[in-house]
């Protein structure tokens, strides 16, 4: 009831429009589908094209991190490449300083902005649009200092001579074998991440992101809620940037800027909410066609932000919303009923 | 004396600090929508007042007022052609929240290809000796800009306190849904914010611009503009005031006792602290907006 009365006190309506929760994507068709690309890819493609389709991993990680915080809490993070950056320089540090294994620098990395992650959550607290905006501020504090803590980062010129990726004394260093590697990673994310949507874990996190005052009356901690949510994607994106640090041997501040969150949170709010294949897809493709449009830099972000202004007014629901009104399939119950069946 | 030459400065940036947060809460409180890309109108004024202060001979009065209606039309056009529609479209706030993120990066953009990236000094305003009190030594250019931006406000709470539209934009800002009940056009109201809220921008930018310099680049400002305003309390007029002084002061001490390549980070730092400690603000009181 609460929820169908905030819609019409507030101009914009409160939620609820696909308000399913788990992912409406079969489950065979990421496993299966990534195989058939990664193979493609593995066997046709040039080694350049290897090393850019690796990045198009990286993204993709990222994305469905980012989306566990946006489309399945709500809550939107600006600040998605700075715990990217973070995890990246942690796992860095710790096996160029500290002489840490491969695999203890990404567990460093995940307890890091796990933690970072844990501790912001509380900027939510009395209004969700402030997490937005601390977020912001945050990722430019990290940025900043990614490049003014010379002592510890390196500045602007970066770290360089990071250990390899090496995995129990087998040391991953052509393209081909990384690429293989990252995609069993995004594999476990992807499960990961699907596994949360379900159950009681992906119905509150429902809960909610639609409504969190009927979340909380039916006993749902709201705030517990936001922190597991937030505190295990930031983990992945830890996770991701030590990865990407140990893949690349060499970690700069240009990865993790201010728009490079952005190109994140545009491609999960296009990607839309209730499907993790779309969001895989989604960042797959955007990252491709972001390496392809890299040579016009002046028409780039002015692109960039017309097609999400335009598909924020169209395609309000993103590309899952789209395929969800085409689909056939009946629809899995609401756990709020919409307001369109309301009225 | 240092001290006093930080104290004016503080002073100076961060009534528009305030002056920038305003513009923010305005829309925030009125039509329910974060603008991430308020720091960019305030961009927008920094820059056209630079091409009308060079192109024109205008004295910064009328130059002021011109770049505030620019600044308020394209305030006004966003309100009209992305805003809108989200809302008549039936998208959700959060919609209208990450059409704002693309606003960023389309208006960073459109500054840059016409006003190219280098800082651009404004032509000296405001002649006059500067004001010299006991051993300090003020220049006239911070003391103008404080007082105008000190004007702006004022100006502001008036509007907001003995016209009908400003009672309006109150009532609405107070109870969305009862206020319509009692008549009031929610369209126009909406756009009546972005106008108003624009003007705000455009009026910090170019004073902005005229304190230090105007760069394609200046929109992230809006942040700290963000960050004053909830310091002091999101929505009340004093409070804004208050939030800019104390950011704007901290910042410029902090530049000078801290390190200078952390300017920015102290701004944002205190954002982030108050969020977590105190998000009602130094002046506020709790009150929910779903409640």
């Amino acid at each position: 009831m609460s929820s169908s009365r905030n819609e019409t006190s507030r101009p914009f309506t409160s939620a609820t429009t696909g308000a399913r929760f788990g992912s409406a994507e079969p489950g065979w068709i990421v496993p299966i589908g990534l195989a058939v690309i990664v193979a493609t890819v593995a066997a046709q493609g040039s080694n350049l094209f290897v090393l850019v389709f690796n990045f198009a991993l990286i993204t993709a990680m990222l994305a469905l991190s980012l989306s566990l915080i946006f489309n399945q809490v709500g809550l939107i993070s600006i600040a998605h490449a700075a715990y990217f950056g973070i995890g990246a320089y942690t796992s860095a540090l710790l096996t160029r300083e500290l002489g840490f294994p491969f695999l203890l620098g990404a567990l460093g990395a995940c307890i890091v902005t796990g933690l970072l992650g844990y501790l912001l959550v509380p900027m939510a607290k009395l209004e969700v649009d402030y997490y937005a905006m601390g977020t912001l501020a945050f990722g430019l504090i990290v940025y900043a200092l990614f490049g003014g803590l010379t002592r510890l980062t390196g500045g602007w010129t970066g770290l360089s001579s990071v250990p390899g990726i090496e995995l129990f004394g087998l040391e991953l260093t052509s393209g081909r074998s990384q690429l293989i590697f990252l995609a069993v990673v995004l594999l476990l994310q992807y499960l990961l991440v699907r596994q949360l949507t379900k159950g009681y874990v992906g119905r509150s996190f429902t809960a909610v992101r639609d409504d969190n005052l009927s979340a909380q009356a039916i006993g749902i901690r709201v705030n517990a809620v936001r922190l597991q949510a937030v505190t295990i994607g930031c983990m992945l994106a830890g996770l991701t940037g030590s990865l990407m640090a140990h893949m690349n041997q060499f970690v700069s501040p240009e990865s993790f800027a201010f728009l490079d969150s952005v190109m994140l949170v545009l491609i999960v709010a296009i990607a839309g909410r209730g499907n993790l294949g779309v969001v895989v897809g989604v960042a797959l493709g955007m990252h491709m066609l972001d390496d392809w449009l890299s040579s016009w830099p002046f028409i780039r972000p002015i692109l960039y932000g017309s097609v999400i202004v335009l598909s924020m007014i169209f395609l309000p629901n993103g590309v899952s919303g789209l395929l969800e009104k085409f689909s056939k399939r009946a629809r899995p119950a609401r756990l709020i009923p919409s307001s369109s069946s309301e009225s | 004396m240092l001290f006093a030459t930080l104290l004016a400065n503080g002073l100076a940036t961060g009534l528009l600090y305030g002056l920038i947060g305003l513009g923010f809460t305005l829309v925030f409180k009125t039509v329910g929508l974060l603008n991430l890309s308020h720091g960019e109108w305030v961009m927008f004024g920094g820059l056209i007042g630079f091409t009308v202060l060079t192109a024109t001979s205008l004295p910064i009065l009328p130059a002021m007022l011109l770049v505030m209606l620019a600044v308020g039309g394209i305030a006004a056009l966003t309100e009209l052609l992305v805003f809108r529609p989200i809302r008549q479209r039936g998208g959700r706030e959060v919609n209208a929240v990450i059409a704002s993120v693309g606003l960023i990066l389309v208006f960073i953009q459109v500054g840059l290809l016409i006003w190219g990236a280098q800082s651009l000094s404004y032509p000296a305003q405001f002649a006059g000796a500067p004001v010299i009190i006991g051993s300090i030594i003020l220049p006239s250019q911070v003391i103008w800009i404080g007082a105008l931006g000190l004007a702006v406000m004022i100006a502001l709470q008036l509007f907001l306190r003995f016209t009908i539209v400003g009672a309006t934009l109150r009532s609405v800002a107070d109870d969305r849904e009862m206020s319509q009940l009692l008549g009031v056009n929610a369209n126009r109201t909406s756009m009546q914010t972005f106008l108003v809220s624009g003007m705000l921008a455009g009026a910090s930018g170019l004073l902005l611009g005229s304190l230090y310099h105007a760069h394609y680049n200046m929109g992230l400002i809006g942040i700290k503009g963000f960050a004053a305003a909830v310091l002091g309390g999101l929505g009340s007029v004093p409070g804004a005031a208050l939030g800019g002084i104390v950011l704007g002061i901290s910042e410029s001490f902090g530049t000078v006792y801290i390190s200078s390549a952390f300017r920015d980070v102290i701004a944002y730092a205190i954002l982030i602290v108050i969020l977590l400690i105190r998000p009602q603000g130094l002046l506020g009181t709790v009150t929910r907006k779903d409640s």
